[in-house]
């Protein structure tokens, strides 16, 4: 065994040391065993990066404890492969559980399921390095249901009811997502005759099959394969409208949603990216990704504008996010979602460790609205408001244009190509509109900081994110073949991007009036729209109700069944 | 006569003859424990002896697993009077199943016709120990024997009779009502025994008649395999005891095998690994279970609540315990499913998406089950919360062991003849 197949297997078992270290033990010394658990984790995060500075270099690390050409025990099918995608996965579940396990060292050090709690941190980064590092399609759901179990324990407070009403119903919608991941598998196996990642799509690319599921629906066996496995990531990755888990389970740990926000709920991404060359040969799926993306992009924003309580806020941001994510992967740019799951998994793990200090700081000093004294309004600035309508509006197809030239970038006819462009202009206009509201400060440094932002958006996604995705897909023909399948019909793909651009434009158009003290005229029918909109999204359009009541439903119907059923006493 | 001939002979009459003794040591409940778990072990010894002679290499899981959980269901018993007949029902159980399994033929019927027979009186016997009624359980074990007694006289013509009788056994709705009867009624060890035993005995016989049913009839079982899998854990929902939602649980859980084998004709060793890690999921269960009863009595399951931190030993064991029986790898019934459904044999149908439903529903009632009892504000109803003794812990730690045995063994453990529970991970050649 040479040494990358050393540290690949090594970099799971790791996080394991720290579990036994903290759980071993008498109460007495558990603070020390819990610092002590911190090393292991660090050198896990270490040996991932080790890992990842040598698949880089080299081909990927394969091991397999079972011979892939006979028969292997399907409970177990031990074996790793360590491709690029697999090493920068490992590196940020390693490098976020060793900060998020040292955070709660001493965040948690007064609860009474501390050790449970630190050795669950543990377990679960095992659990996401082995499932990142799967040789196998049966080997990856091993890890992914577990995934679920832990998660849901996780989040379980041994005495607070809607806390186990939280666990209860998170395990219980990944249960859902795994089921049809077991039958995902279990429709690949019969369709293509293995489990194996390079074989399965070897095959599926050389034996187009056509299923007929209903009468008079056909649909090619990567799509029903992928439809199946995309409802097991739709769960992990709280996509409308099997996200309501994602709520339900913000009453655990802060450093629980640091963990989960940041590495567990990006598994959906992961695994889409992991059978790529199979989603590849769906456009269908992908499309039915994209649509799925774009609508748990928007109800999850939207919903986040109506929370009044931190942590939930910052919950149905992740519900965004991860829409978003899930829409880059239904249009073809699947590096992009993983370099949009790495940069938002930092960011809001980041955000979730400082939220629990602003709870605190909100509770011992508490700030009330004033009473008397009305706030002065801040003074309308023309110069941040003209340089923040340059750089969103006039800047970006200045750039567009002379990349169009410069790069040699077919704009016209490569839907990838304009969606990278297209997200760096949402991005950055989505930073600059935030920027533009510090109007009360009419200063170069605000204009500055627009332009800065603009630069290191537009740098970031032409170059840093094309150079990712180069060393993610190193094929640019592989990368090619993923947007043209995702590709969307001409029309509807220009209608989608005129929509987008005409929001972006209203919303200057908007900001421009608020700012200056005007008020936008809107139409009657569009301000009766308000009240029942913000209801609905208070309410969480009610999803969580329609299960609740599906679930007492099922329970009704099981207790007739009883009464009928069951033996009476006499 | 040879060893091979007299094999069967040895591994039936060793726990009979245990439990003839027994009845000797009736008033000694410490004396006679010892005995019946000496009676088992050496059973288990004289299986392991039989299975020496290569006799039936076939039935290798079958027969080292039923004294295993004979032995560990006896280990955590307490030394109580009331429960000597259990223990010695349970050597006579244990004789009668190991002469079904070990015996090829009319004996083998007749043991099975024997072992219904006895689960019958035994019902008959133990019906003032339940609060509700015996009578549609009782006549379903009686019908069961009928059935078995119908085969033996009449031979192979009988088939379905004796598919029947296996339905009663390894419970297949609307002929479930006798193991919902023995698992939820029957005192100390018994439920647990018989929670491995029946559907072992059930899934032999049925497994040796299949070959002479036909078409027609493998789909009406199909079809109230899954109507029967899906209504088992619509019941488990709204169980209000444990023993029941287990029960049901295991009826949910083992119309999955009735729909495979129905399904695609044949019987593999991943089907009878996942009625063996069924059996024993639902045994460490009932077990389980009986631990809690033996504390706070037969009360409903609303009555029992937050006992993690005062009995973290029985925390620990029954989570895991649950998600080995909800299917969670890499215990017995997740290889066994996983076995089944990647097995060459198996033909991909919709109906895979119910069976989908039935596995996600165990998750539920499992998990509501086990949060129930450990998890929320301690409620015990006057109960005295002490924690697993060291018998009762080794007994379901055991049969955890068993479990992830079960979900971990290599193939070449499983019947040679046979395509095991294993999955071809890529195969060389491949054709569509």
């Amino acid at each position: 065994m040479d040494i990358g197949a050393l540290l690949a297997v090594l970099t799971p078992i790791l996080p394991l040391l720290a579990a036994l270290l903290v759980l071993s033990g008498d109460a007495r010394t558990q603070l020390a065993r819990a610092q002590a658990g911190l090393w292991p984790l660090v050198a896990t995060f270490v040996a991932a990066g080790v890992v990842l500075a040598m698949v880089s270099s080299r081909e990927p690390i394969t091991l397999r404890f079972y011979d892939p050409s006979s028969a292997a025990n399907p409970a177990l099918p031990l074996g790793f492969h360590v491709d690029r995608l697999a090493a920068v996965m490992m590196v940020l579940v390693s490098g976020v559980a060793a900060i998020i396990y040292r955070y709660s060292v001493t965040y948690m050090f007064q609860d009474p399921g501390y050790r449970r709690f630190l050795a669950l941190i543990a377990v679960t980064a095992t659990v996401l390095l082995c499932m990142v590092s799967s040789a196998n399609l049966v080997m990856l759901f091993i890890f992914w249901q577990m995934l679920s179990y832990v998660l849901s324990m996780l989040a379980h407070n041994l005495h607070h009811p809607a806390t186990l009403d939280g666990a209860s119903k998170t395990f219980l919608f990944h249960r859902l997502g795994d089921a049809a991941f077991l039958a995902g598998i279990v429709l690949a196996h019969s369709l293509y005759g293995t489990v194996e990642f390079h074989a399965l799509f070897a095959r599926a690319a050389e034996h187009p099959v056509t299923l007929a599921p209903l009468p008079g629906i056909e649909m090619s066996g990567p799509t029903a394969v992928t439809l199946l496995l995309f409802v097991g990531a739709m769960t992990k990755s709280a996509q409308f409208p099997l996200h309501v888990w994602l709520p339900s389970s913000l009453y655990a740990p802060t450093p629980v949603h640091a963990l989960l926000h940041a590495g567990i709920i990006n598994a959906g991404g992961f695994l889409i990216n992991r059978l790529a060359p199979l989603y590849g040969l769906s456009p269908a799926t992908l499309h039915v990704a994209f649509v799925v993306g774009t609508l748990t992009a928007i109800l999850g924003a939207s919903m986040m504008l109506t929370q009044n309580d931190i942590k939930k806020t910052l919950g149905f941001s992740t519900i965004g996010q991860m829409g978003y994510m899930i829409m880059e992967c239904g249009l073809g740019a699947f590096a992009l979602a993983v370099f949009h799951l790495i940069a938002h998994g930092i960011f809001k793990g980041t955000v979730f460790l400082n939220c629990g200090n602003v709870i605190h700081k909100a509770r011992r000093e508490p700030v009330f609205p004033p009473t008397q004294s009305p706030v002065e309004e801040a003074p309308f600035s023309r110069l941040a408001w003209t340089t923040g309508f340059f750089t969103t509006l006039v800047m970006p197809l200045v750039i567009l244009l002379a990349t169009h030239g410069v790069l040699q970038i077919p704009i016209i006819h490569a839907q990838g190509s304009v969606i990278f462009l297209f997200f760096i202009w949402v991005t950055s206009s989505q930073a600059i509109l935030t920027l533009t509201r510090l109007r009360g400060i009419p200063s170069w440094k605000v204009s500055a900081a627009m332009l800065v932002t603009l630069l290191f958006v537009v740098f970031t996604y032409l170059f840093a994110a094309e150079r990712f995705t180069a060393f993610l897909y190193p094929n640019r023909e592989e990368v090619d073949a993923y947007f043209t399948a995702a590709a969307l019909p001409g029309p509807l793909f220009d209608g989608l991007v005129g929509l987008v651009t005409l929001g972006i434009v209203i919303g200057w158009m908007y900001l421009y009036a608020e700012t200056r003290g005007q008020v936008m005229r809107r139409p009657a029918w569009l301000e009766s729209w308000y009240p029942p909109l913000y209801l609905l999204l208070v309410n969480r359009l009610y999803v969580d109700r329609c299960y609740a009541f599906l679930g007492r439903a099922i329970l009704r119907v099981a207790e007739r069944v009883e009464r009928r059923a069951a033996p009476r006493v006499s | 006569m040879s060893a091979l001939a007299t094999a069967p002979f040895v591994v039936a009459a060793v726990p009979l003859a245990g439990a003839l003794v027994g009845l000797g040591l009736l008033n000694r409940p410490p004396a006679l424990r010892v005995w019946v778990l000496l009676t088992t072990m050496v059973s288990l010894g004289s299986v392991g002896w039989s299975l020496g002679q290569a006799s039936r290499p076939a039935a290798l899981p079958f027969l080292i697993l039923l004294p295993l959980m004979a032995f560990l269901t006896l280990l955590g018993q307490p030394a109580q009077r009331r429960l000597g007949s259990a223990w010695l029902l349970t050597l006579l159980f244990l004789a009668l199943s190991l002469g079904a399994l070990a015996f090829a033929g009319p004996v083998g019927d007749l043991c099975y016709a024997g072992f219904l027979g006895v689960l019958g009186l035994a019902l008959w016997h133990f019906r003032g120990e339940s609060s509700s009624p015996i009578w549609s359980g009782l006549a379903t074990v009686t019908g069961g024997a009928l059935a078995a007694a119908l085969g033996l006289a009449i031979g192979p013509p009988a088939a379905p009779a004796l598919a029947l009788a296996g339905a009663v056994a390894l419970p297949l709705v609307p002929f479930h009502r006798g193991y919902v009867t023995a698992v939820t009624t029957l005192p100390g060890n018994l439920p647990a025994f018989l929670a491995v035993a029946m559907p072992l005995v059930g899934f032999h016989l049925f497994a040796e008649n299949l070959p002479h049913l036909s078409a027609s009839l493998l789909n009406v079982v199909a079809m109230l395999a899954i109507a029967g899998s899906l209504y088992a854990s619509l019941r488990a929902l709204v169980q209000s005891h444990a023993s029941s939602v287990i029960a049901y649980g295991g009826i949910g859980l083992l119309g999955i095998v009735w729909w495979s084998i129905a399904n695609s004709g044949t019987t593999s060793s991943a089907a009878l690994l996942y009625v063996c890690a069924v059996g024993s999921a639902s045994a460490g269960l009932l077990l389980a279970s009986f631990a809690l009863r033996t504390r706070f009595g037969a009360i409903a399951l609303r009555g029992v609540g937050g006992l993690a931190p005062a009995m973290p030993r029985l925390a620990v064991v029954l989570s895991l315990l649950a998600l080995a029986g909800l299917g969670f790898p890499p215990f017995g019934v997740y290889a066994g499913l996983l076995g089944m459904l990647l097995a060459p044999s198996f033909v991909w149908s919709g109906a895979i998406l119910l069976i989908a439903v039935a596995w996600v529903a165990a998750s539920w009632y499992t998990f509501e089950l086990v949060q129930g009892l450990l998890f929320g504000q301690p409620r015990a109803n006057g109960g005295a919360q002490q924690d697993l003794q060291d018998p009762e812990l080794a007994a379901l730690a055991l049969t955890l062991v068993l479990l992830l045995t079960l979900g971990l063994l290599p193939s070449k453990f499983f019947d040679p003849g046979q395509p095991g529970p294993t999955v071809v991970m890529s195969e060389g050649p491949w054709t569509p």
